[in-house]
């Protein structure tokens, strides 16, 4: 049985269409990745998935339970992390997951026991008995994460589990969701607008954008589908020269496509790449002053442009 | 999974184990209605000799008005403290486990109902110490602090119902003033008798002064005093009069709040 199904879900608010058919499924065991820029629909279909929010159209599944049917059988075999991390602040670390224990069922001495491990597991014995309102934002997402975890659920939901962190407070993280991953088999489920995050984590992704699915895999075959090299070349150049430019090497064999990029173009390459310097060398007969030269594998930034058009991280911003 | 009663029981008890955590919350909502007390009992004492006042303590006469304003401003906390969670996120962490919603709201209900029975235990202490002297005995106090928690359910439930539909901290903030008009159009400063006619009708139709009505009569008056006025065909005394104004009131802000809570997913 697959952990998560969801086929055609769609969900409106007011004119904005922000989810738009959205269909797919997690194997149990599996870290599943929805990748997207803000505003494509994550929020609102992890929403979807976990009963908060009720779907116009389109049917879930929760380990076989139907959250429109039967929500609280999903809620006992979920567990839920959300992008604020919304805590009781005026609680105390030990008080908050003792309560969520209590919550998700447990007798009251297994949910002390539970949340004594889940303290010490994620680092937080000392600040145990302090407030939450004094906490910082690395260890809020734990608390945030751990409460979600006493009643051992069979899905974990992560809503963006890594937005605001350092660097260091967001790797621990990722620790942390590998671990409950592979030792406890914990299917999960994450969105995240962070393609190093995707790339660290998940087994599988898709791809959203504007409310619907551009594409979906392994993060190696999605770039694989990209391209298997990309080769950037800035230069100043107005738009008829770029133009021309690009015309030019899109022609060159071993070209798949050309794009342009605020620092000049950037080419994507097939198997039987042509090297960088050559493109280089084609540039500057077309006209272009190339000023720096990159060869790199290719992103999931890479992909999203390639689906939509757009980056990953401007889209958020771009008008619709 | 969790039940009703076990999960209203888990939260109410959060709750409570909070309130002693903002100090400034307590001392407020007891200080203000106290030193209103203290102000209003000393310089209006004479008024108690008017004709027609129907006890020669002014200050024991008034002393409803003051429990059912700290009954108030107690109860304005619960709509706040449930729409910062509506807003940082921690409500949808409630909603997403395995309870009955109902006891998410029935929770912060029980505990602000307990909070409201201390309030006013120590409001009538306070009388006490300063030779009060209450006509019902500790039966009567135990009805007073019934009614003062009922009062208290049903004012947090307009709040919650607000923090709920609004989701904004300023409307939600901004309704709690609202107490002021359905506390002071009632019999809280002067008998019945002694209004305007005008005032009067509004006066009948306010749940608050019955409640009013019905701790006077416990305080001052006793268990059978009449009521300032019931239903057409129900003619009830004061007290019962009381308990079936919190309860139509409570019943109505209740059901209210839950509605609001039921659509949240919506």
């Amino acid at each position: 049985m697959s952990a998560i199904v969801a086929r055609g879900l769609r969900k409106r608010f007011g004119d904005v269409e922000a989810v738009r058919g959205v269909s797919l499924e997690v194997a149990e065991g599996e870290i599943f990745g929805l990748l997207g820029p803000n505003g494509a629909g994550k929020t609102t279909t992890i929403r979807m998935l976990t009963t908060l929010l009720r779907p116009d159209g389109g049917e879930v599944r929760i380990a076989g339970h139907d959250p429109a049917r039967d929500p609280r059988a999903v809620r006992r075999v979920m567990g839920l992390a959300l992008q604020e991390a919304g805590l009781d602040d005026l609680a105390t670390g030990r008080e908050l997951l003792a309560l969520h224990g209590r919550l998700q069922g447990l007798p009251k001495a297994e949910s002390l026991r539970r949340a004594e491990e889940l303290l010490g597991r994620f680092d937080l014995v000392e600040a145990a008995d302090r407030r939450v309102g004094g906490y910082s934002g690395g260890m809020r997402r734990k608390l945030d994460l751990a409460s979600a975890l006493l009643h051992r659920p069979k899905v974990l939901f992560l809503d963006e589990p890594t937005v605001g962190l350092d660097p260091a407070a967001r790797s621990q993280l990722w620790t942390i969701v590998r671990r409950l991953n592979r030792e406890d088999g914990t299917t999960i489920f994450l969105t995240t607008h962070y393609m190093e995050e995707a790339e660290r984590l998940a087994m599988r992704l898709a791809v959203v954008d504007r409310g619907e699915i551009v594409a979906e895999g392994s993060p190696a075959s999605l770039k694989a589908q990209v391209a298997s090299s990309v080769v950037t070349l800035a230069f100043d150049a107005d738009e008829a020269l770029t133009a021309r430019v690009a015309a030019d090497l899109a022609k060159r064999p071993g070209v798949k496509r050309v794009l342009a990029t605020p620092e000049g173009l950037a080419i994507h390459l097939d198997q039987e790449a042509e090297d960088g310097d050559a493109l280089r060398a084609a540039a500057e007969r077309a006209g272009a002053k190339v000023s720096a030269t990159t060869v790199a594998d290719p992103t999931l930034d890479d992909l999203f442009i390639t689906t939509t058009g757009r980056g990953l991280r401007d889209a958020g911003e771009a008008p619709a | 999974m969790t039940g009703l009663a076990s999960a209203t029981w888990a939260l109410a008890a959060r709750s409570v184990r909070q309130y002693p955590r903002v100090p400034a919350d307590f001392v407020v909502a007891l200080l203000i209605p106290l030193f209103f007390f203290a102000v209003t009992s000393v310089t209006y004492a004479s008024v108690a000799r008017i004709p027609g006042f129907p006890t020669g303590d002014y200050a024991l006469f008034f002393l409803p008005l003051v429990i059912v304003f700290a009954v108030f401003t107690s109860a304005n906390g619960v709509g706040y403290a449930l729409v910062l969670e509506v807003k940082n996120g921690y409500l949808d962490k409630l909603l997403a486990l395995p309870i009955p919603r109902l006891a998410i709201l029935l929770g912060r209900l029980l505990a602000v109902a307990a909070r409201c029975m201390v309030q006013v235990a120590l409001v009538l202490a306070i009388g006490y110490a300063f030779g009060m002297r209450f006509v019902t005995g500790l039966p009567g106090v135990a009805a007073v602090l019934l009614l003062a928690a009922g009062l208290a359910v049903a004012w947090a439930s307009i709040g919650s119902f607000i923090a709920l539909t609004t989701r904004s901290p300023e409307a939600t903030e901004g309704m709690t003033i609202l107490f002021l008009p359905l506390l002071y159009l009632t019999t809280g400063s002067m008998p019945l008798g002694l209004l305007p006619d005008g005032f009067r009708d509004i006066v009948v139709l306010n749940p608050v002064t019955y409640v009013i009505e019905g701790i006077r009569a416990l305080l001052l008056d006793g268990w059978a005093a009449p009521a300032v006025a019931t239903l057409p065909g129900l003619p009830l005394p004061a007290v019962p009069a009381a308990a079936l104004a919190v309860v139509g009131f409570g019943a109505v802000t209740v059901t209210a709040a839950t509605w609001a809570l039921g659509r949240m997913d919506a």
